[in-house]
């Protein structure tokens, strides 16, 4: 990467809140905060991991950048034009330009249409090439993925495809476009892991062959840092923390990823791990809808302050931010 | 005595393709209050055997060889009436997704109760509700919570309870099948760290099944890995981690991302498992084997001694 890291993807102050249904007998529906106000930029020719338990708004991120969901409020910009109001033809170009990888490979696919229908599909779409060229376009990603001799797979149905063999079709649907832009929302977690290290090894690939920049949400730190240049850790809708994968990984600073670390299980290094030992034992009461997200949880947290007011996203070491009011003096437990 | 021994089991199913041989040739023995680990990749058989030590295998399944031994009884030669006893008595199971074990329209505490009371009658509903409570502060569910429906508890309270189900009438092997699969990393500790001092406590031996290398790594004395229904290294957990042997169980770990050590290039293993009901003779890992040699694929591979207590399926390593 260049030292003046170039901005695809810009996302400012984004928030999305979910509203639940009341129940039968009238009671009122709840809003649930699922993004609070995130603001992140990815770059040009990155993997950018985006780390969240359940429920940390993860996907709604993803889902939020294609455009399969209205934010409330706040902005998204992709090279440098504004895509939350695209319509019709621009709307239609953008989708050329970003693609997505979803989670289940079993779900992802139509079972009715052969592996040449569902990877040509988008090609027709956008009126790529004729017949000819489009089966060209279509072998060459499936080689780009690894599904090689792509005569053995472009007649058969998904049902006679493993599951990494699906996901690899994925991949090849979302990459045959040439995308500038590609999401991978947890390509791997129906996968065993000897099949999912080879599809890890796809997108570096792709990122490698293609320059394509990838944002790539998981719940797996390790998988984050296997694979991306940086990494954005997200609890209950808020950036906790953001910055080089490797920086996160060996020096977090944000109690909420130092216990996620902590909980980590450590194989074949027997000895000494180091726990960081934030996480609290009871969780205590949230003040109010303004306190630190992580509060109820934290050790480190103090009433007065992260129970009064929310921390901002602050810098600790270029490109390294996080949002705690005791990272910056730092803390001791 | 071992409190379990299994020699030489196999066992298969019957299905629309064919007859599918899913565990072939599994032995081993578990000591009282110790843990083991099987580990292996989707269709490895790991939850068969499970399933076949509850006496829980579906109608298509079948034990065409080998023992069960426990505490000296062969499982497969008692009466059904006594295996019933046995199952959820003396030998529990905490079940893969756990959270959709729990009966939605039933009270948590009643649940529990409901077991204790069908093991032992002369405790009655009052005692056995007296019993839930104590179970529900072993395993860190408040008090206040036992009236709950499953609905109303968290996932990790969910898993919780199936431990409070698991352990409620003081069996001596718990057989956990992917107990956190579906569970936070932050829960997940949790709660293997609550097993581990539950089965110290309790002596408890405890059979771990899962295709996460690191949680069995975390929870168990003994690791077996398997593939395509073979045990193919058994070991004594420092051993198989730190210097594996068969070349499945490195190429395992090497595919595997972890936050420690240094960042090296994962090395997935090519090629996909076998299918089941034509197994490859010989080796059944030859074909995505690094070191295969000639013959690998044609002799079926006998166990090596690598140092005592670990053992491995394969002639050249």
């Amino acid at each position: 990467m260049d030292n003046q890291p170039n901005p695809i993807l810009q996302i400012e102050d984004i928030r999305k809140v979910y509203k639940t249904k009341g129940s039968v007998l009238g009671g009122p529906g709840t809003d649930v905060v699922a993004l609070d106000r995130i603001s992140l930029e990815i770059y040009k020719g990155e993997i950018f991991g985006l780390v969240g338990e359940s429920g940390s708004g993860k996907t709604t991120v993803g889902r939020l950048i294609v455009s399969l969901e209205k934010a409330n409020q706040g902005e998204i910009f992709l090279d440098d034009v504004e895509i939350t109001g695209l319509k019709g033809r621009a709307l239609k170009g953008f989708r050329r330009r970003v693609q997505m990888i979803f989670q289940d490979p079993y779900q992802s696919l139509n079972p009715q249409r052969s592996v040449y229908d569902t990877i040509s599909e988008p090609l027709a779409v956008h009126a790529i090439g004729n017949p000819e060229t489009r089966q060209e376009l279509v072998e060459e990603a499936m080689k780009s993925v690894g599904l090689s001799p792509p005569g053995d797979f472009l007649h058969r149905y998904p049902h006679r495809l493993s599951g990494g063999q699906r996901q690899r079709v994925a991949i090849a649907r979302a990459m045959v476009l040439r995308p500038q832009f590609v999401i991978a929302d947890e390509p791997t977690s129906m996968l065993d892991a000897s099949i999912s290290a080879q599809i890890f090894n796809i997108l570096l690939e792709m990122r490698e062959n293609l320059s394509v920049t990838i944002l790539f949400i998981t719940h797996s730190l390790a998988a984050a840092r296997y694979l991306c240049d940086r990494i954005a850790v997200i609890y209950r809708g808020n950036l906790m923390e953001i910055g080089p994968g490797e920086e996160i990984i060996r020096s977090p600073r944000h109690p909420y990823t130092q216990a996620l670390i902590d909980a980590i299980p450590k194989f074949g290094h027997s000895g000494e791990i180091k726990r960081y030992g934030t996480l609290l034992g009871t969780e205590r009461e949230g003040t109010n809808g303004l306190c630190c997200a992580f509060f109820p949880r934290c050790k480190v947290a103090s009433e007065t302050r992260c129970g009064e007011e929310r921390p901002r996203l602050n810098e600790c070491s270029p490109l390294h931010s996080v949002a705690c009011h005791y990272a910056e003096e730092g803390f001791e437990l | 005595m071992a409190l379990l021994e299994v020699e030489n089991l196999s066992i298969g199913y019957n299905t629309k393709g064919g007859y599918l041989k899913a565990v072939e040739g599994v032995s081993f023995a578990l000591e009282e209050g110790q843990s083991l680990g099987f580990v292996g990749e989707s269709g490895c058989g790991k939850t068969t055997i499970g399933m076949a030590l509850m006496g829980l295998l579906p109608s298509n399944g079948s034990i065409t060889q080998g023992r069960i031994l426990f505490e000296g009884e062969d499982l497969l030669e008692i009466s059904e009436k006594k295996m019933r006893q046995i199952r959820w008595g003396k030998i529990a199971m905490i079940f893969q997704a756990a959270m959709n074990a729990l009966n939605p329209v039933q009270r948590v505490v009643d649940q529990i109760a409901e077991a204790i009371m069908t093991h032992s009658p002369a405790v009655g509903k009052r005692g056995a509700i007296e019993q839930v409570k104590d179970l529900f502060q072993i395993v860190g569910i408040p008090q206040e919570r036992m009236r709950d429906y499953p609905h109303q508890y968290s996932g990790g309270m969910k898993q919780r309870a199936i431990i409070a189900m698991a352990l409620a009438c003081r069996p001596k092997l718990i057989i956990a099948d992917e107990p956190t699969t579906a569970l936070d990393v932050i829960v997940q500790d949790q709660i293997l760290e609550e097993t581990k001092n539950l089965q110290r406590e309790f002596n408890i031996g405890m059979i771990f099944i899962s295709h996460d290398i690191s949680i069995v790594a975390d929870v168990s004395h003994d690791i077996g890995i398997m593939y395509a229904g073979q045990l193919v290294e058994y070991g004594a957990r420092e051993e198989v981690f730190e210097s594996p042997v068969h070349p499945y169980t490195k190429a395992l770990l090497s595919s595997y991302p972890t936050i420690t050590g240094d960042r090296s290039l994962l090395q997935p293993i090519p090629g996909e498992t076998p299918n089941l009901i034509y197994p490859p003779d010989g080796c059944r890992f030859c074909d995505r084997c690094p070191g295969a040699k000639p013959g690998c694929g044609e002799e079926s591979p006998v166990w090596v001694d690598v140092s005592p207590g670990h053992k491995t399926l394969c002639y050249h390593c």
